[in-house]
């Protein structure tokens, strides 16, 4: 079975990053090696589109993870998308069943609908099967850590991928209940509450920031 | 009206220079200069370096990037009506517009709060602006993408934190002045 996970993230260090690596690792135990297309940059070049474009057309799946922004996914996945679709004509004979991740600080889930309802529109413009959606929420403190490493903050995110490498293997969509699952707020606290502990986080990420 | 009454409003625009230079002219502008109150933005020339994720105008308020969106952030945090004209590509902003909308994050305040019962980091800026959603829909694409945009340019009201929001739908050239004096009259904009 041919894998692909496109991590569409401009940051340095990242959590989609942290996401895909955990995915690949699950993915990896069952027997499947995925390729992974990161441009590890804000931009999409050329280069990045080809070797997309020929990933893509071995692919039976296709994983699109990102963060949000502004409630969308940022700059460089919309544009690769669309690169992506530029090419249509070359991917013809390509539907990979395609899933998607998305996650930002923001514990609630209508922060990321949009975004999802975007790779879905994707999806169905390419002609593609789409497979459903994962978005986690309160991602922030992860901070490029691996998700092991991260505490409460991936509590929610560590099962729902290994969840999701078993649906990718079955050939399975995501069922609601995992989606609903995987939205749940990591710490089951009161939104003041978590507001609060954001911006404490925030404060001492400022002065790491104003150190650096 | 006197100049100090006029509205302030800005334009930016991912369409192709001639739906640019229509909705300008629909908005009373003219198309490629700034016009009095009135500042346009045509993104498919203009130099924008993509939003790099650093974080640091969460702390302080200004992008490290120098280009023209710097430029006019601040006419954004002090106008009265923003307007964002763009084809519609997988239900939202085509990526030229993304670019754009990914460096409204000094706009944010650093801090988060409670607001419309969501978490969302408090406005820098105190004006309330309205936002005007204008999206070019392909005929060829299924309307369900022209209802997300509609939800999109909502989202972003909530996320700027502005007073009114109204998003109207281009399905041709020929209709950009009638579409846009529409979402106008939404807003109890007179053109």
């Amino acid at each position: 079975m041919n894998v692909v996970l496109f991590v569409g993230s401009p940051r340095t260090p990242s959590n989609t990053r942290s996401m895909a690596a955990f995915l690949r690792a699950r993915l990896e135990e069952r027997a499947i090696q995925p390729v992974v297309l990161d441009a590890k940059r804000a931009t999409i070049e050329e280069t990045d589109v080809t070797r997309s474009v020929d990933a893509i057309r071995d692919a039976d799946v296709l994983v699109l993870m990102g963060p949000v922004y502004l409630d969308l996914p940022p700059h460089l996945m919309l544009a690769w998308m669309h690169a992506i679709w530029e090419q249509r004509e070359a991917l013809s004979d390509t539907a990979p069943a395609v899933y998607a991740i998305s996650h930002s600080g923001y514990f609630e889930p209508i922060h990321k609908a949009l975004s999802l309802e975007a790779f879905e529109h994707f999806a169905r413009r390419m002609g593609w099967t789409w497979h459903g959606a994962l978005a986690f929420g309160g991602t922030s403190p992860i901070d490029g850590k691996a998700l092991e490493e991260a505490g409460p903050f991936s509590a929610k995110v560590r099962p729902a991928l290994t969840r999701l490498a078993d649906l990718i293997v079955e050939g399975s969509s995501i069922p609601s209940h995992l989606a609903r699952a995987a939205s749940r707020r990591p710490i089951p606290l009161p939104k003041r509450w978590i507001v609060r502990l954001m911006n404490a986080y925030l404060r001492r990420a400022a002065k790491r920031v104003a150190s650096s | 009206m006197s100049r100090e009454d006029r509205m302030r409003i800005v334009l930016l625009s991912s369409l192709q220079p001639t739906g640019f230079g229509a909705v300008a002219s629909a908005l009373g502008g003219a198309a490629g200069e700034r016009h009095g109150d009135t500042v346009l933005l045509d993104l498919t020339r203009a130099a924008v370096h993509p939003c790099l994720a650093c974080g640091r105008c969460n702390h302080t308020g200004r992008c490290i990037l120098r280009d023209e969106m710097t430029e006019i952030l601040p006419e954004i945090a002090s106008c009265d009506l923003l307007v964002l004209a763009t084809p519609i590509a997988f239900g939202v902003h085509d990526p030229v517009m993304k670019r754009a909308v990914d460096r409204f994050l000094p706009l944010a305040g650093e801090r988060f709060a409670i607001r419309h019962g969501e978490m969302h980091h408090a406005p820098r800026h105190s004006k309330r602006f309205d936002l005007l959603g204008i999206g070019r829909l392909e005929a060829s694409v299924a309307p369900e993408e022209g209802e997300t945009f509609e939800r999109l340019i909502g989202r972003h009201a909530v996320n700027l934190a502005c007073s009114r929001h109204a998003t109207v739908l281009l399905q041709e050239d020929v209709q950009v002045k009638r579409t846009v004096r529409d979402g106008l009259a939404r807003l109890g904009v007179e053109p």
